[in-house]
């Protein structure tokens, strides 16, 4: 158990996962898991190789833990970190394919089949977009559109300037929009 | 459309523009169709993308059971010895002293100087012991004896010299107790803020 009158707050649980304590280092993971999980597995396409990343992602952060501030974001600190579990995860496979788990899921039943389908496709097709993506320009855009970030958060994070996070989350979205209206064109031709 | 317009709006739609950009691109926005077309289709897209964030990944419980046994054995945190931790805190408060002590040893002297020359101090001021003679008039003085002090010039020149001297040797010490406390400042910051890893493979 965490013992401890600050082990409600996250800064009293970073503390002492600081000084080797397993279960508020369990907490902290517990309150992150979702938002960490997000980003990898957008990172990475792919369940299988997400939950290693976050696996990965959640080591590297217990290891350098001692050298993080509090006075900083956990989030934004953790989400670097998944960040490049994820691009190593994926580099170390390089040669395995992308079992999308979109294919896998099933359509929203409260929606007609066609629509479900439809939607389904669209959705599919925009995360094979996000992966096809160069990593630099789909680390911006995830962080953006999964992690939350502000342009200011993700260029600490990432080390780069805010002009930068700016182009290269323009460069995305403007991909992800040619390649949704080129599938919308489609499905209307097709149906028409 | 212009890359900058582009980047522009992605800032507008995700409230990153703030004051006089952001009543600009509202009015541009008011009269441009094709950037409310634009607009809108970046919109669907983070729209697209945030639609489906229910993830198949197992529950938090279970990941951090199996997180948790194979998180490695990490080396206690080095702590600084007590007496280190507290040298940070008294190197900044030792110089703050300095600094009051001579900010106060030179007001109390102009003070006192001041009194002296306009003959407030009276009597009392001969423990003071005279007044102060610069170098070159202390040189002066031996070269031409005794009477060139009864020169008003000469008594002038040398009062100015007293009083840039003191202000040099004021500005002396406390430009080198600035420069100390930044590089303390500089240790300090670097101390507190080690940077984790770079993302790498950044484009």
């Amino acid at each position: 158990m965490v013992q401890s009158q600050s082990a409600g707050t996250e800064t009293g649980l970073i503390e002492q996962a600081q000084h080797g304590d397993r279960n508020a280092f369990g907490e902290l993971v517990r309150r992150h898991y979702q938002g960490v999980v997000l980003v990898v597995t957008r990172m990475c396409g792919d369940t299988g190789l997400a939950e290693d990343a976050a696996q990965e992602a959640f080591m590297r952060a217990w290891v350098n833990l001692p050298s993080f501030q509090p006075r900083g974001s956990l989030r934004n600190w953790l989400y670097r970190i998944a960040i490049n579990a994820a691009l190593d995860v994926l580099r170390r496979k390089p040669e395995e394919t992308f079992e999308d788990e979109e294919a896998s899921r099933m359509p929203d039943q409260t929606a007609g089949p066609e629509t479900a389908l439809i939607e389904k496709e669209q959705v599919a097709m925009l995360h094979q977009a996000v992966k096809s993506l160069p990593d630099a320009a789909r680390a911006v855009l995830v962080l953006r559109e999964y992690g939350g970030l502000s342009y200011r958060e993700i260029s600490g994070a990432l080390d780069v300037p805010i002009g930068t996070v700016m182009s290269r989350l323009n460069y995305a979205r403007s991909r992800l929009r040619e390649v949704l209206t080129n599938e919308m064109e489609t499905m209307e031709s097709d149906h028409a | 459309m212009h890359e900058e317009m582009r980047t522009l709006l992605n800032a507008y739609l995700d409230g990153e523009l703030q004051g006089r950009r952001l009543q600009e691109m509202q009015t541009h926005l008011a009269t441009c169709d094709a950037c409310q077309k634009e607009l809108r289709e970046l919109r669907l897209v983070s729209e697209q993308l945030k639609a489906d964030t229910a993830l198949e990944a197992p529950s938090a419980d279970h990941f951090v059971s199996q997180l948790t046994l194979r998180l490695p054995r990490r080396p206690q945190l080095d702590r600084p010895p007590k007496s280190i931790s507290l040298a940070w805190w008294l190197v900044p408060a030792g110089l703050l002293m300095a600094w009051v002590f001579i900010q106060t040893v030179y007001t109390l002297t102009d003070v006192v100087t001041a009194a002296n020359v306009t003959g407030l101090l009276g009597n009392a001021s001969r423990w003071l012991g005279g007044g102060q003679e610069s170098a070159w008039l202390s040189a002066a003085t031996t070269l031409f004896g005794g009477q060139i002090l009864a020169q008003p010039t000469v008594s002038l020149l040398n009062s100015v010299s007293v009083t840039v001297a003191g202000l040099f040797n004021g500005f002396l010490w406390q430009a080198g107790i600035v420069l100390v406390y930044w590089i303390w400042l500089s240790l300090w910051w670097l101390r507190h803020n080690p940077r984790p890893g770079k993302i790498r493979n950044a484009m």
